[in-house]
């Protein structure tokens, strides 16, 4: 789910889920105890999502199209997707922040993980993730309140 | 409106109770699987890792060699073998060459039973190598030539003959 709630689009989200399992299978070697292997999974999703996004974003730049747009667009139609129109709203309203501040928000919101888990997580500091999550949350009620 | 009384550090630690307008959205989740998908997972995650095993020794093995000090390395390995291989073929012949450079009498001193066994065509070119690698010059020979004897020629005369009766006249 927090792939999905990344990518949005469910084809995308199972990709990368596979492609995350199959980087777990072919790392766990390199797997070091001293971290929790739900964090190292958590990791592993989290880059492949973002490095999928950014590989998304830089295809889309050569043309005229905001691939977020698209997003928040193809939600709509989403077979896989059964929010009511606030609940899209608050979809489209995360869609207008930065990747990092979305993942950000994803895991404290909605994952309702620990500051200190999604810093060993996103390898960013306690701090910096709660004026990230502060900014975004701003961010979501001006857009709501907006439209 | 924004509510302007939620701080900071309350908006970051229960983020519940944060922004009006958000704290009204019911936290639920909205994003759904085909019907099964987790039960293929496992299956669809198992083909993947298969099908990049397979594609590990083509793929990878073409990309490994795209960087230029690894072709030049792999040139370096196989010009080394291919050097080798020719040096071991080389020694090989010379070694073959070898029972040429003994004297047949010494040969059959040493083994006469060896004469038994060697048929009449071995004999002959036996008899011919070592003729022609010494420079062997016939005076007097019971066939009247007494000129250098080619190879060619030897073995022409040779097999007109009574061979076992010239080589032990040699």
């Amino acid at each position: 789910m927090h792939i999905r709630r990344l990518v949005i689009n469910h084809a995308d989200a199972d990709d990368i889920v596979q492609d995350t399992f199959v980087k777990v299978w072919e790392n766990l070697n390199n797997f070091r105890a001293e971290s929790n292997l739900y964090t190292w999974i958590y990791r592993i999703a989290t880059n492949e999502a973002l490095t999928f996004l950014k590989k998304k974003k830089r295809k889309y730049s050569f043309t005229a199209i905001d691939y977020y747009s698209t997003l928040a667009k193809t939600l709509e139609d989403d077979n896989y997707y059964n929010g009511d129109e606030i609940q899209l709203l608050l979809q489209k309203a995360l869609l207008t922040l930065p990747d990092k501040q979305r993942l950000v928000f994803n895991m404290k919101y909605y994952d309702e993980l620990k500051y200190e888990e999604i810093s060993d997580i996103v390898g960013t500091s306690v701090g910096a993730l709660k004026a990230s999550y502060h900014i975004a949350t701003k961010k979501i009620e001006k857009f709501i309140l907006n439209n | 409106m924004i509510n302007e009384k939620v701080t900071y550090d309350d908006n970051m630690n229960n983020p519940e109770k944060f922004g009006s307008e958000l704290s009204k959205i019911k936290k639920e989740n909205n994003f759904q699987v085909p019907e099964n998908y987790f039960d293929d997972l496992p299956q669809m995650i198992r083909e993947k890792v298969n099908q990049k095993e397979v594609r590990f020794s083509f793929e990878s093995m073409f990309l490994y060699f795209l960087k230029p000090y690894r072709v030049i390395a792999l040139g370096s390995i196989l010009a080394l073998v291919i050097l080798g291989l020719f040096i071991i073929t080389n020694q090989e012949q010379e070694n073959l060459q070898m029972p040429y450079d003994i004297s047949l009498e010494d040969l059959i001193q040493e083994y006469p039973e060896m004469i038994e066994y060697m048929d009449d065509e071995v004999l002959v070119e036996f008899a011919v190598a070592q003729m022609a690698q010494e420079d062997i010059y016939f005076i007097d020979f019971e066939f009247g030539f007494d000129s250098m004897l080619f190879q060619d020629d030897i073995i022409q005369h040779l097999s007109d003959e009574d061979i076992s009766e010239i080589i032990f006249n040699l």
